[in-house]
């Protein structure tokens, strides 16, 4: 009778919970405007985020390769992959996911655009359901790039701002706000697609730029190198908001490090799933650690002599 | 023996009352066990109980010591947080510093910067309250702004308290910021005012381990979660107020640290929670860990104990069992030899060797089982003998009864009853050789024997006189008594080879009809009851001789009897028939007579006719005839004259019927005179001899005379014998003949023998032929008068009626005839010497 017992019980556990032996990978969409091949990095990131290997997730990847019209479509593409969350990188990413109002979770990267004046969180406390993700909301920061800009270029007589359209004009009013307090003159290169970035450069050599400031944008970010390269070809002392740019062969680079931040990304999309659905999102998060990295191989290139100030504030200095 | 008589003992001992008294008993064992045990167990139980308490009181007030120290290290160590980026600000607070250029002041603030992550933003407040320098991680670094802090608390504050710790706020509602402002030493001093981002306060408090699942968090004075190892419930800017264990701390602020308390933490987990409070800033840390794990040592103490009582209260089983049956062993053992000994097993000895009270009690057992055993013992003896002495004599009763029914059986077969009497003689009495011996005449014979050898037994059937050689036969036979020949010393051969003989007669009236030998080869005296038995056996044996003797006689008897009656019969039917002929003849003697007188008037006038016609004849050769009228008279007087002669002949013929007819009636034709037998025979043959072969001159027939010469002569009427003869001879050459005729086959000779005998004071006289024989329904009719196969005119039926009535009633003799159809015939005359029967007889 008791070992009866004890063997229908067993039997009912494991009825019970069928899934539970063979537990279901977590699926995860991962939609980026840029290009496949920087991507692939960004994801490993995200991957080592979300979890050690063994839990590993499914990832499926969609990538617009900067054609942002796209887009709609990879949403739909991702949705129907029957993902259990949905990362978007960029605002364009963000707001065609935001547009196509599906039922799983949004995970954000966005450091151009603030959510809360988007509408896309209630607060940054309290998102709500559906979105969540990693935000840097700070106008003052580009203005903050800026300042650290001049003080490396030693007092440009004007400064050219590199801007990708997508990315929202929030950057490029403060950068124009810091600018007027400052005095200083700005040219500002706007531009829609990749092609037009080398064009841009030589448009701000022209005008005289003698530093340039990158507002942040995930079609700079997949192209450091190439960014490091022109603004060496064009002789402009350059900031991006990439410490990795630095470590390309361009003179500055302040701001929270990329593959932590997807790293930060992939934790912050595992907690949402290991919730479950139709929980409360964790609030709205930030980079932690910002990082300035000056190139001072660059930097002697250029023949600046970077100012003692400067260099207390820099974390890394590339030899 | 005993196990045969113990079982039904056994059984009625241990019946149906065992299992029920089994069930309610229980073992003397069991209960010292449980006594013992259960003793123990109390002890062992009190004490574990009072330990437990004990340790567990004990256990629980470490666990809750344990947490609240940890509480206070935790709170030091968020406290050591705050000190840390206090005393970093400190280097920029030296009085001296308002007067070092504002590059270096930047510099000096940029270094704060990199020293303490946890800044995000330094500013310097002159001593007028106005900002002079803000460095910033994410905003521009400002230079002389001017803004006035003067009456903002940051400034008035910290100038009147040196330290101010400005409260918490939350940067648009999710991350923790507080404001530190530092007055710079000396009169009239500036403010270093930084703002701190306390999200970095988790490094410290995720640091803050409290044992596996333990973890601290810090609110706010309001209750606000400020720090927590899951960041989220921070940023999402939890309000902790109002769960049991802050808001019970922030009832009480100013008061003493309570002692730490279960609560439910925010997940419902039973957890123990204590806490501290951080003083400089009015903050308080939590340390909270499940309960299951802070209790840890205490369940633990718990479980030692418990397993100690568990192996203690086993111990004392172990103990107090193997104690109890040490005791019991005996009792047991005392208790089974019991059991055995009231099941009827007394041969069993209870062996124990305790030297208490209990030996005793077994020695005691064994002597009472050892008596009664004594007295089992010869009650036994007693039974099993009476039981052998009734079986003995139930066996001899069956067997007598089975002797009996033998006899009643075939009470005739004497052979059968014998050999029963034999048989279960020598069955009851075990004997090998048993042997019946019957008187016969003067002599003896065998009447049966058993376990004699075949060829011995044939032997001595062969060779009756051997059968009373035997010792004791004649002993018997002289004495008329029982003998016994114990050790017969006589010779060997005489015994057969016997080592003892019983010698019982079958006296019948007095007499010994035979004797009863038994004979084994062990010397001795047979016993009484054997000599009885024998001599039952001897009476039986006695009753079956006679039985036979009896029913022989009767069957002699029985079959003399049928004969006379058969004779009876035979006389009787001779009888009738004589009377029926003798009736017959006198008819016939009576119509002869009547029919004579016509006949003869017939005879002579039918000559007289024939004599007038040859008259008539004569006349009318005289007469005047024409030739035609006379051929024509002359035709009618020779048809006249030959029927004339038919008449004649036939008349003549019934004459000689009448005269043979009247022969039957006649008595004594021809005088009675003594006659030579053979002679008439002899006579008889050769004139039927002659005269057939007068009649038919081819008839062959071989004579063959058997005469007895010492037949001699007789009394008789010669004439009627020589009748007789002539009769049957001429008869038998009448057989052979149409033998022959009928195609007699080949090599037949017909023959006739005529035969005499003397039988004393009779004789014999045969006539025998080889002809055709009687058939039976011939034979039946053949002494009728009228009777006769012959063709009509041959025979007148009255031959053999006419030669049985002489030889019978005229001769007092027999005629019998045998025949064979086909083979022969032959008819015997028996004449009595004497006389013949009645020889004045009338006819």
């Amino acid at each position: 009778m008791n070992r009866r017992a004890l063997l229908a019980g067993s039997l009912a556990a494991t009825l019970a919970r069928p899934g539970r032996a063979e537990p279901r990978p977590w699926r995860v969409g991962f939609l980026h405007p840029g290009e496949q091949a920087y991507v692939d990095s960004r994801v490993a990131a995200f991957r080592t985020g979300f979890a050690p290997p063994p839990g590993s997730p499914e990832i499926v990847t969609r990538t617009a390769s900067n054609d942002l019209a796209r887009l709609p479509a990879l949403v739909a593409e991702l949705a129907a992959e029957q993902v259990q969350a949905l990362c978007a990188v960029s605002p364009p990413a963000v707001g065609a996911v935001r547009t196509a109002s599906l039922a799983m979770p949004v995970v954000a990267l966005d450091l151009e655009s603030d959510p809360v004046a988007n509408g896309w969180v209630e607060s940054l406390g309290q998102p709500g359901r559906s979105l969540t993700g990693l935000f840097l909301d700070l106008p003052e920061f580009t203005a903050k790039c800026l300042q650290l800009l001049v003080e490396a270029a030693g007092g440009a007589p004007k400064v050219g701002v590199l801007w990708h359209g997508a990315a929202g004009t929030l950057q490029v009013r403060a950068a124009r706000e810091a600018a007027a307090r400052l005095n200083l003159p700005l040219e500002v290169a706007g531009i829609q697609a990749a092609a037009e970035i080398e064009p841009a450069f030589a448009a701000l050599h022209a005008a005289g730029a003698g530093g340039l400031l990158m507002l942040s944008s995930p079609l700079f970010g997949g192209r450091v190198r190439q960014m490091a390269e022109l603004s060496a070809r064009y002789r402009l002392p350059a900031i991006n908001q990439l410490p990795e740019f630095a470590e390309a062969g361009g003179l500055l680079g302040y701001g929270p490090e990329a593959q932590g931040m997807f790293r930060q990304l992939g934790a912050l999309t595992r907690r949402i799933l290991e919730a479950g659905p139709g929980r409360p999102l964790p609030p709205v998060e930030r980079p932690v650690r910002f990082k300035l990295v000056l190139n001072a191989r660059t930097a002697a290139a250029l023949g600046l002599t970077i100012p003692p100030m400067l260099l207390a504030s820099v974390d890394e200095v590339i030899e | 023996m005993s196990g045969a008589a113990a079982t039904p003992l056994r059984a009625t001992a241990s019946g149906p009352s065992e299992p029920a008294s089994r069930l309610r008993r229980v073992p003397l064992s069991v209960k010292l066990a449980v006594a013992l045990v259960g003793l123990v167990t109390l002890v062992l139980l009190v004490n574990g109980v009072v330990n437990l308490w004990l340790n567990y009181d004990e256990a629980k007030r470490t666990a809750v010591r344990l947490q609240q120290e940890k509480a206070h290290a935790a709170a030091e160590r968020v406290d050591a947080f705050i000190a840390e980026i206090e005393n970093q600000i400190g280097w920029t607070t030296r009085a001296e510093w308002r007067r070092v250029p504002p590059e270096q002041q930047r510099y000096d603030f940029i270094r704060l910067l990199r020293q303490a992550p946890a800044i995000t933003e330094a500013s310097y407040l002159d001593a007028a309250g106005r900002e002079q320098l803000k460095v910033s991680r994410l905003e521009p670094d400002v230079i002389g702004s001017g803004r006035d802090f003067s009456g903002d608390p940051r400034f008035v504050r910290a100038v009147a308290d040196k330290v101010w710790l400005g409260p918490v706020t939350f940067r648009r509602g999710s991350e923790p910021y507080m404001t530190v402002a530092v007055a710079h030493a000396g009169k009239h001093p500036g403010v270093t005012v930084a703002e701190v981002n306390l999200k970095l306060i988790w490094d410290v408090v995720s640091a803050i381990h409290v044992g596996d699942k333990g973890y601290a968090f810090v609110v706010s004075d309001t209750g606000r979660l400020i720090a927590h190892p899951d960041l989220t419930l921070v940023l999402r800017d939890t309000d902790l107020s109002r769960t049991p264990q802050v808001r019970h701390v922030l009832a009480s602020p100013g008061g003493p640290e309570t002692e730490p308390e279960i609560t439910l933490d925010l997940d419902g987990r039973r957890v123990l929670t204590a806490h501290a409070r951080i003083e400089r800033v009015g903050w308080i840390v939590f340390v909270q860990s499940p309960v299951a794990e802070a209790m840890a040592p205490v369940y633990t103490a718990l479980y030692q104990a418990l397993t100690l009582l568990g192996l203690g209260l086993l111990l004392a089983t172990v103990a107090g069992t193997l104690l109890a049956r040490r005791m019991v062993v005996p009792i047991r053992r005392l208790q089974e030899g019991a059991e055995r000994l009231g099941g009827g097993d007394l041969t069993q000895r209870i062996s124990i060797r305790t030297g208490d009270e209990i030996e005793t009690l077994a020695d005691r057992f064994n002597q009472m089982a050892g008596r009664i055993q004594d007295s089992y013992e010869t009650l036994e003896a007693k039974v099993g003998e009476r039981t052998h002495d009734l079986n003995e004599a139930l066996r001899q009763q069956t067997a007598t009864a089975e002797v009996l029914k033998v006899i009643s059986r075939s009470a005739f077969d004497l052979e059968a009853v014998l050999s029963t009497l034999t048989r279960s003689a020598a069955e009851l009495c075990g004997v090998e050789r048993v042997v019946i011996v019957l008187r016969d005449g003067d002599g003896y014979r065998l009447g049966a024997a058993t376990g004699l050898a075949p060829e011995s037994e044939r032997f001595v059937r062969a060779h009756p006189d051997l059968a009373g050689r035997d010792a004791v036969v004649p002993r018997v036979v002289r004495s008329g008594a029982v003998e016994q020949i114990p050790d017969p010393a006589g010779p060997p051969e005489a015994q057969h080879g016997a080592g003892a003989v019983l010698g019982v007669p079958l006296l019948r009236n007095g007499a010994v009809e035979g004797v009863f030998v038994l004979t084994r080869p062990e010397p001795g005296a047979f016993p009484a009851r054997q000599v009885e038995l024998v001599q039952t056996f001897a009476d039986q044996a006695v009753i079956a001789v006679e039985n036979a003797r009896l029913f022989g006689e009767v069957q002699a008897r029985t079959g003399e009897l049928t004969a006379s009656l058969t004779d009876l019969r035979a006389a009787q039917s001779r009888l009738v028939q004589s009377e029926k002929l003798a009736s017959l003849g006198q008819l016939t003697a009576g119509i002869a007579h009547e029919i004579k007188n016509p006949l003869n008037f017939v005879n002579n006038f039918s000559a007289l006719s024939a004599e007038l016609l040859d008259e008539l004849r004569e006349a009318l050769d005289a007469g005047a005839l024409d030739g035609r009228a006379r051929e024509e008279v002359e035709e009618l007087i020779g048809l006249l004259q030959g029927n004339l002669a038919k008449v004649v002949q036939h008349g003549k013929r019934a004459d000689s019927i009448v005269k043979n007819m009247l022969l039957h009636s006649r008595e004594g034709s021809g005088e009675r005179r003594e006659a030579d037998l053979n002679a008439l025979v002899e006579e008889s043959l050769a004139l039927a001899y002659h005269g057939a072969r007068a009649e038919r001159p081819g008839f062959n027939v071989t004579l063959v005379r058997d005469l007895d010469p010492s037949a001699g002569t007789l009394a008789l009427y010669p004439q009627e014998i020589t009748r007789v003869l002539l009769n049957l001879i001429t008869n038998g050459f009448y057989a052979l003949r149409k033998r022959e005729a009928e195609g007699g086959e080949p090599g037949f000779a017909p023959t006739l023998i005529a035969a005499t005998r003397n039988l004393g004071d009779k004789v014999e006289i045969r006539i025998r032929d080889n002809g055709t024989g009687i058939p039976d329904e011939v034979k039946a009719k053949m002494f009728n008068p009228f009777f006769t196969t012959k063709p009509a005119g041959e025979g007148t039926g009255l031959g053999l009626s006419l030669s049985h009535d002489i030889v019978v009633k005229q001769h007092g003799g027999t005629l019998d005839v045998a025949t064979a159809p086909g083979a022969f015939t032959e008819f015997t005359i028996v004449l009595p010497r004497g006389g013949a029967a009645a020889p004045g007889r009338a006819p």
